[in-house]
């Protein structure tokens, strides 16, 4: 018998009050994600992609259906508890990395554990160190995020992500604002978090990257107009 | 070790030094406001009784037809009596330089190291040992242009001019300054008065009550109860006085000082929406970060957390700055409204509680102001601050808008500067509400300062006489109008008899409840000449005498506030020279700067004194009314009235009263000013602090309009146009504010000082002047800001998240 989904989308609408008429930005949208899968969420600007993804980290609630990640029925949550689950069960890497300027890379790390309470204070140091060491910019733990290049800040954005080891990685074009060679980098780090038991939901729409992904969800207009294994 | 979220805190400081710089200065000022007047208000109502209590106050006085110490012996056994002793009053006049006579109030004690009721302090010199000797009251020496040991000459009601010494100087807190007053006030034995040519016996029983907490009507109760015994032993009882419990002074300054108070809290909840404003500033470039913070866990409990301490913190530090500077200033306030006053402080220590307050209040309120933008900040979701890019103009510009851009013609700067300013309506209603409140105080404090020069010349107009003089003993008129008339300079003399009285009773006792000075809180009736030019004051009920009203009179405001419920026509009870009288009132007049008076014909006047063709004094208009010129005037006449043998015993100028009461309120207009000083910067402060913000906004716009080709010089043109398009906006609003606040603080100056409301001026220099102000604020707080906007680079304002 197969474990059931980490992520469970049924029926998930969304829409968009406007002053001209409203926009529907998801249409019934019905997806399941098991654990520790690469997921890619392609498809061109406007066709939902972001909102897919505000969906499963709680940024956005829907405007229908239900959304379940683990046990939690997202969808039921308010605000305060919203931030409380996604600071336990969901990392979020974000394509301007969106570091805390006034805060060293091991601050920044550490600021995850520090809002959930999770580890004990005097080891919440050494794990951001740790995950640092992991991403390879140990060494740059006590710079502020201006003096690191665009690579080594989304390092420390996806350090920043495990920092409470939640389950689910969400990474809205993490390559986006980085170069080929940077990126090959950070899509290394996405697989081996897949390979130890994580699961990575990233939306991009950089084609050369697929190769990384067990699975491509294509919208178009809101709707799921693909759903494949990648490289078939 | 600090934990992340609060090293965050410590670098968002770092980078907002500046605001936070302006919450603190924002906070301490309104916290100096405060401060200084509770201060100055705890101390100088404390210190104000304490030295009034220190002389043992006489709860009552009796005037007697004469006194020994069988009798002041007889009175201290009478039910309710703590103490009695005999005493004296005699009133004559000093002449402080050559021809020049001021009123001179002498207190007369059997001995001064006796004296156990109405006590003075010595306060420099010695007590006088011999006949000629006398003490004067410390505010008294200057008027009386005088020193310890330096000889002075005075004149009774009976007596000829004889030349005192002063043998040392008194502190006496029961009274109000000499220099106020324009009286000298004298401290003499039986011995001296004797020495002037007066009868030396004392007719005054002064006596302290068993209950000093006693209402007046308690007091007045045991004081009617001696005055019987008085009678059944055979004594001739006069006026029964019940002076209220406190300082001549103390309710115009308490009033005034609580006013100040409401003014300062104002101050404080300015600073306070002002702190509010400075942290939305704080708080606006944070929004992306707050909500990068909830991504990863952050609650809005914890988001707000970080901010409150971080407003709590800058709480604290501004009322550690601000509550010493204001406590020093307040008591230096209390210092000046103490020598002001002539009150002695023992002490300027101010209690655990006022500093336990202001703390409170000092990081308290900010705090609550600032509540509102961290709570809207923190509890924002996700998915708004994310996607902030700044303020958005929803629907189109409104018709005022869109009607003064076309004013604007082609200028894009200035269309700009328009459009925005009402992008963010709470945020321009704040704005305007700090500068309005600012403008409203300012323009107050000059309009209260107007009214009072207004009442200072309306009280001129209502006199047309420039002299006044009160005689011995009645004269006759027509022998007394020959003789002045005569003298050059006079252009022409009236009788006027004035006469002091007192409500009527039942009992036939005569209570009033006036100040040991005999001046504050009396009644007093006055005759007014037929087809007099003396006197035009206003009628607001009724009319004015005229020839038939041969039984009635016309009180002023100030009388009627003593006479409760009389209407026009409603006839009062009046005391005059022992008998009772029943008045019909015929009208009530408006005065200005003048004390309670009752005004009654020539003839009713002489049937009730019973003195036909007599008067008691005169009132003079000289061809000049030059102060020296008057002077000297006054002298030529007292020579021509001696020389026919009448005897003045006062002679007074108009333009040395309006001298006098031109100083009473410098104090409470400097303080209005000062304060309006304060709004104004805690006003310009927000404006500064808007303007800021909205650079912040904009910044994006602004870069794309530095894209599309605008020069730093039309940047700062936006900015500092916006700037000051807000500050006239709230002009405007400041006048509207302006106008319940003089009336209110024109009310309790009136009611404080002379009886009536000072009546409403709008000063014509208020307006423009505020102006001017703002103008120049909004330039200068518009600055930094524009300064600012015009140095970012296209690619940092285009990266700015």
């Amino acid at each position: 018998m197969s474990s059931p989904p980490l992520i469970s989308l049924n029926g998930v609408a969304k829409t968009y009050a406007s002053m001209a008429a409203p926009v529907v930005a998801l249409h019934e949208v019905n997806l399941d994600i098991q654990q520790g899968e690469f997921v890619a969420v392609i498809g061109k600007s406007g066709s939902g992609k972001t909102t897919l993804i505000n969906l499963l980290t709680g940024i956005d609630s829907p405007s229908a259906g239900s959304i379940r990640i683990a046990s939690t029925e997202v969808h039921t949550l308010n605000q305060e508890g919203l931030s409380a689950w996604r600071g336990r069960s969901v990392g979020i890497v974000f394509q301007f990395f969106q570091l805390l300027p006034s805060l060293t890379i091991a601050e920044n790390v550490m600021l995850p554990m520090d809002f959930c309470n999770t580890y004990a204070r005097r080891e919440r140091r050494r794990r951001a160190l740790d995950l640092l060491d992991q991403m390879g910019i140990a060494e740059q733990a006590d710079k502020l995020p201006t003096a690191l290049s665009g690579g080594q800040q989304q390092r420390a954005a996806i350090a920043r992500a495990l920092a409470n080891d939640p389950p689910l990685i969400v990474a809205d074009e993490p390559t986006g604002n980085l170069d080929s060679h940077t990126a090959e980098q950070v899509m290394e780090f996405f697989s081996h978090l897949v390979s130890a038991g994580k699961t990575v939901v990233m939306v991009t729409h950089e084609r050369d990257l697929s190769r990384y992904f067990a699975r491509s969800i294509t919208l178009r207009d809101g709707t799921i107009v693909g759903d494949e294994a990648s490289g078939s | 070790m600090l934990s992340p979220r609060w090293r965050k805190l410590r670098g968002d400081v770092e980078q907002a030094n500046g605001r936070i710089l302006m919450m603190i200065v924002a906070i301490a000022v309104g916290v100096i406001a405060v401060a200084s007047i509770s201060t100055a208000y705890t101390i100088l109502t404390r210190e104000i009784e304490r030295n009034y209590l220190a002389t043992n106050p006489a709860a009552a006085l009796i005037d007697v037809d004469s006194s020994d110490p069988s009798l002041v012996e007889g009175v201290r056994a009478q039910p309710g009596i703590a103490a009695a002793e005999a005493a004296g009053r005699l009133t004559g006049r000093i002449e402080v330089r050559p021809n020049e006579w001021v009123p001179l109030l002498l207190f007369v004690v059997p001995t001064f190291r006796d004296t156990r009721i109405s006590t003075v302090r010595l306060d420099s010199g010695r007590w006088p040992t011999t006949s000629d000797g006398i003490m004067l009251e410390r505010t008294a020496v200057s008027v009386a242009n005088t020193a310890i040991d330096q000889t002075i000459h005075v004149q009774t009601p009976h007596g000829a001019a004889r030349a005192l010494r002063v043998a040392g100087v008194v502190h006496d807190p029961s009274l109000a300054p000499a220099w106020q007053e324009q009286t000298v006030y004298g401290y003499v034995t039986p011995a001296t008065v004797s020495f002037l040519g007066e009868d030396p016996s004392l007719h005054i029983l002064k006596m302290t009550v068993k209950d000093a907490t006693s209402d007046p009507a308690g007091v007045e109760r045991t004081a009617i109860g001696v005055g019987d015994w008085l009678r059944r032993t055979g004594h001739s009882v006069g006026e029964i006085r019940v002076p209220p419990h406190q300082h001549p002074h103390q309710g115009m300054m308490t009033s005034v000082v609580r006013m100040l108070l409401v003014f300062s809290l104002l101050t404080l909840l300015l600073s306070a929406i002002l702190t509010a404003t400075l942290t939305a500033s704080l708080l606006a470039p944070q929004v992306r970060q707050i909500g990068v913070m909830k991504t990863i866990g952050a609650r809005s409990a914890q988001i707000m957390q970080i901010y409150v301490v971080l407003i709590a913190a800058i709480g604290v530090l501004a009322v550690t700055i601000g509550l010493p500077l204001g406590i020093a200033a307040g008591r230096a306030l209390a210092e000046s409204t103490a020598r002001m006053l002539n009150l002695e402080l023992a002490s300027r220590s101010v209690p655990v509680w006022l500093y336990v307050i202001q703390v409170l209040i000092g990081v308290g309120l900010p705090l609550a102001a600032a509540l509102i933008p961290i709570k809207i900040a923190a509890e924002r979701t996700v998915r708004e601050t994310l996607h902030d890019f700044g303020v958005r103009l929803s629907g189109g510009p409104g018709r005022a808008v869109q009607w003064m851009s076309r004013l604007c013609g082609q200028d894009p700067a200035l269309v700009q500067a328009i459009r925005n300013s009402v992008r963010h309506r709470g945020r321009l209603a704040l704005t305007l509400g700090l500068l309005a409140t600012a403008g409203a105080m300012f323009m107050t404090s000059i309009n209260v300062k107007t009214a009072w020069q207004r009442n200072l010349v309306e009280a001129a107009s209502e006199r047309h006489f420039d002299a006044e003089f009160q005689f011995a003993h009645a004269q006759p008129k027509a022998d007394v109008l020959t003789t002045v008339s005569l003298v050059p300079g006079v252009r022409r003399v009236e009788p006027w008899s004035i006469e002091s009285t007192s409500l009527a009773r039942q009992d036939g006792f005569r209570v009033v409840r006036t100040y040991p000075d005999g001046g504050h809180g009396s009644l007093s009736l006055q005759a007014v000449p037929r087809d007099s030019t003396f006197l035009t004051p206003r009628i607001i009920a009724g009319h004015w005498l005229s020839a038939s009203d041969t039984d009635g009179v016309v009180v002023n405001e100030q009388a009627l506030s003593m006479l409760p419920r009389v209407s026009i026509g409603d006839r009062i009870s009046l005391v005059v020279r022992g008998v009772p009288a029943q008045l019909p009132v015929m009208g009530v007049v408006r005065e200005h700067l003048t004390q309670a008076t009752v005004y009654m014909s020539p003839d009713l006047f002489e049937q009730k004194t019973d003195e036909p063709g007599l008067t008691e004094g005169i009132r003079v208009a000289l061809e000049s009314a030059d102060e020296r010129s008057v002077d000297e005037h006054i002298a030529s006449i007292e020579g021509a009235l001696e020389n026919s043998g009448v005897k003045v015993t006062q002679s007074s100028s108009q333009a040395r009263l309006a001298r006098a009461l031109g100083g009473h309120l410098f104090i409470l207009i400097f303080t209005l000013v000062v304060m309006s000083v304060l709004m104004a910067t805690v006003g310009v402060m927000g404006l500064g602090s808007a303007m800021t913000i909205s650079v912040l906004e904009r910044t994006r716009e602004l870069a794309v309009m530095r894209v599309i080709g605008a020069g730093a010089w039309t940047i700062r043109r936006a900015v500092v146009g916006e700037a000051v398009l807000i500050g006239v906006l709230s002009t405007g609003v400041s006048l509207v504010f302006s106008v319940p606040l003089t009336i209110f603080v024109d009310w309790v100056v009136g009611i404080a000082s002379f009886g009536p409301a000072l009546g409403t001026s709008l000063s014509a220099d208020a307006m423009p002047l505020w102006v001017l102000t703002t103008v120049v604020g909004a330039v200068t707080a518009s600055a930094y800001p524009s300064w600012r906007a015009s140095r970012l680079t296209i690619r940092e304002a285009l990266a700015f998240q």
